[in-house]
């Protein structure tokens, strides 16, 4: 399968007086053309900086990009020029925001703002821009007497609509959804997801789609990265993920989903909270949060290894399992 | 929007009321009065109290203040002036240009130099620049504008010789009192813009349209600004009031024949008609520039003016 992503070895750092806030610690992921992979963490593991690198709109400073290469297409998009990045911005990769409310300029109609992006990339005719605007609002199940309202008068799933609007209008060949529905209604929430759904598949696009829903998760994605502390901790398909998850961390993840068949009355949740990133403990992240944790965990940072094809974790207790002992580890 | 407008020009009566009652009772409690101005100090007693009868100054405070507003409302009368006997109104009519401009060049200065740091400011926080701009307008709003205009003098007039100490006969004898009066409004409106734009420019919107490849010029101009508006029209409207405040001093400082250095002659020379009249007329148009701004607001912010609207037609 082709890969349209690919991100290696990726590091970005804040810095934050005089702490260096490590927000994305040397991650690597890949995207094939047409799929979805679900980025999921808990709040503050790295996920939107992620997003934000790929687009190189990390806010420069106090942010950096440290090290790391991103592919797109076959180029690096850490090596493109500012004015190079602009033309790929909106038009071959283009992102949705977590929050609809606070996402659209307020003092301007959204019909203008989804025009905006198809005048950037696509034509200088205003009209034809029009048009194709009041095509997309329709497209997204906006009538297009809306074009000249303003964001206020739209409800927040409305607004998302619109967010979706302006980022599939240049057709983008990779769509950035972060947390696309955290901010919305439940019931507004499944439509929104099914509209993005119906939408990449008509476009073809691919998707990386930040959560830490695993429920949407399973419904849109096709493969699944665990992130934690700026690092992936697990790697690998829907299959992988929800049948064999096998790093901790991922374990407490769904230990802390309730479920309705369990016996059991509580809940398993993951103890403790997610390491200072200006603070990282020098060994397994997860280490002191881990209920499997050795002394060696707190010591050495685990390697990645592949436990089944395809199918990723960061955990020292799978290191074993590829010297031959395979299976024995999840005991 | 017209039932706004109405009901602003209402709220406008009993501002401008109490802005002649505060004038009225502060020129009648003020020591000295105005005959002994006009008649000079060796007027006989006989004299001086026929001139009062004859301006009704022998009357009870809140008559001569009946008086005063009953003249204004019913006749439009805003008396004489008591040094050469014209109408008050038609004095001030004929001032007021030369003041208005000298506010409209001060506001245009201030407008150039204000926006335009502050937004370089506020997208180059903490650089050289800006520490550099926040603390020329921290000493722009500290100065008293009369005593930068007399540096203004001494430095450009005296010492360099190239722009004319005082009078008003060509344009380049506004550059030095526009400047003088305009700096304070540059400061303000410079530390309006910064703070705000900083704002502004953290918002999800902004990193949505940079997200669209936008430009950062169009970004920043085009869409921070509009947003970033709405509090530097405030100041702006508020500025305009302090502009014209400020001409009063400064008119005098420079020789200019305005409406401020009318006023200060006026007081100097207890000539009540006109100092109340020219109060009420400088009151009148900060009334009238305020709503403008609010007006503007609509203009500017979508938000606004549906609140207007529903204001007009409830649902």
């Amino acid at each position: 399968m082709e890969k349209l992503l690919s991100i290696r070895d990726l590091t970005i750092y804040y810095a934050s007086g005089k702490r260096t806030v490590k927000a994305v610690n040397g991650i690597s992921l890949e995207i094939e053309k047409g799929k979805t992979l679900g980025l999921v963490g808990e709040t503050g593991a790295g996920k939107t900086t992620t997003a934000l690198g790929i687009l190189n709109l990390i806010p420069k400073p106090p942010g950096k990009i440290v090290s790391g290469e991103i592919f797109f297409e076959g180029e690096d998009l850490l090596k493109k020029t500012k004015k190079e990045m602009r033309k790929i911005r909106g038009d071959k990769i283009s992102m949705i925001f977590q929050d609809p409310m606070t996402s659209l300029d307020p003092v301007v109609t959204v019909g203008d703002q989804i025009a905006e992006v198809i005048r950037l990339h696509q034509t200088n005719s205003p009209k034809e821009a029009e048009k194709k605007a009041i095509e997309m609002l329709e497209l997204v199940g906006i009538p297009g007497e809306r074009y000249n309202e303003y964001p206020h008068q739209f409800s927040g799933g409305m607004k998302q609509r619109v967010i979706i609007a302006i980022a599939l209008a240049c057709n983008p060949s990779l769509l950035i959804a972060d947390e696309p529905t955290t901010a919305l209604d439940v019931t507004i929430q499944a439509q929104i997801l099914e509209l993005m759904a119906n939408l990449r598949r008509e476009f073809g696009s691919s998707m990386l789609l930040i959560t830490h829903d695993l429920g949407v998760v399973a419904e849109v994605c096709d493969n699944v990265a665990i992130m934690y502390a700026g690092q992936i901790v697990e790697y690998g398909n829907l299959r992988h993920i929800y049948r064999n998850a096998s790093h901790p961390y991922t374990e407490g993840l769904f230990g802390s989903i309730p479920n309705l068949n369990d016996e059991a009355e509580r809940l398993k949740p993951i103890r403790g909270l997610m390491p200072d990133p200006s603070d990282l403990p020098p060994g397994c992240s997860f280490a002191p949060r881990c209920p499997y944790a050795t002394a060696r965990c707190h010591e050495e940072d685990p390697a990645v290894c592949e436990i089944e094809p395809g199918h990723l974790v960061k955990c020292h207790r799978y290191e074993k399992a590829e010297e031959g002992e395979h299976g024995s580890a999840t005991s | 929007m017209y039932k706004f407008i109405l009901k602003r020009l209402i709220m406008m009566i009993p501002v401008l009321l109490g802005v002649v009652f505060i004038i009225f009772s502060m020129m009648y409690l003020t020591p000295g009065s105005p005959e002994d101005m006009i008649l000079g100090e060796n007027a006989t007693e006989e004299d001086k109290q026929q001139l009062r009868e004859e301006l009704g100054l022998d009357e009870p405070f809140l008559v001569q203040f009946g008086t005063y507003i009953f003249d204004i409302v019913t006749k439009g009368d805003f008396g004489t002036s008591y040094t050469n006997g014209r109408p008050v109104t038609e004095e001030i009519l004929q001032r007021f240009p030369t003041t208005a401009l000298l506010a409209a060049l001060s506001m245009l200065v201030a407008l150039c130099i204000g926006i335009p740091l502050g937004i370089l400011a506020a997208t180059k926080q903490y650089s050289i620049f800006d520490h550099f701009a926040t603390t020329v307008s921290l000493f722009g709003i500290s100065v008293p504008n009369f005593w930068l205009g007399m540096m203004l003098i001494i430095v450009f007039s005296v010492h360099l010789g190239i722009l004319p100490p005082s009078g008003f006969y060509g344009a380049e004898y506004w550059i030095l009192p526009a400047i003088t009066v305009g700096s304070g409004a540059a400061a303000n409106i410079m530390r309006t813009t910064r703070s705000t734009m900083l704002e502004v420019i953290r918002q999800d919107y902004i990193r949505c349209i940079r997200a669209k490849g936008q430009t950062e010029g169009k970004t920043i101009w085009g869409h921070a600004l509009r947003n970033a508006l709405i509090p530097i029209i405030t100041v702006v409207g508020i500025q305009c009031g302090v502009l014209l405040g400020g001409t009063v001093l400064v008119e005098t400082v420079f020789a200019i024949p305005g409406l401020g250095k009318l006023m200060v002659d006026s007081i100097k020379a207890k000539n009540y008609p006109m100092v109340q009249g020219g109060v009420l007329f400088i009151a009148l148009v900060f009334c009238v520039i305020n709503l403008l701004v609010d007006l503007l607001y609509a203009y500017i912010d979508p938000r606004i003016k549906s609140q207007y609207q529903a204001k007009k037609r409830p649902k």
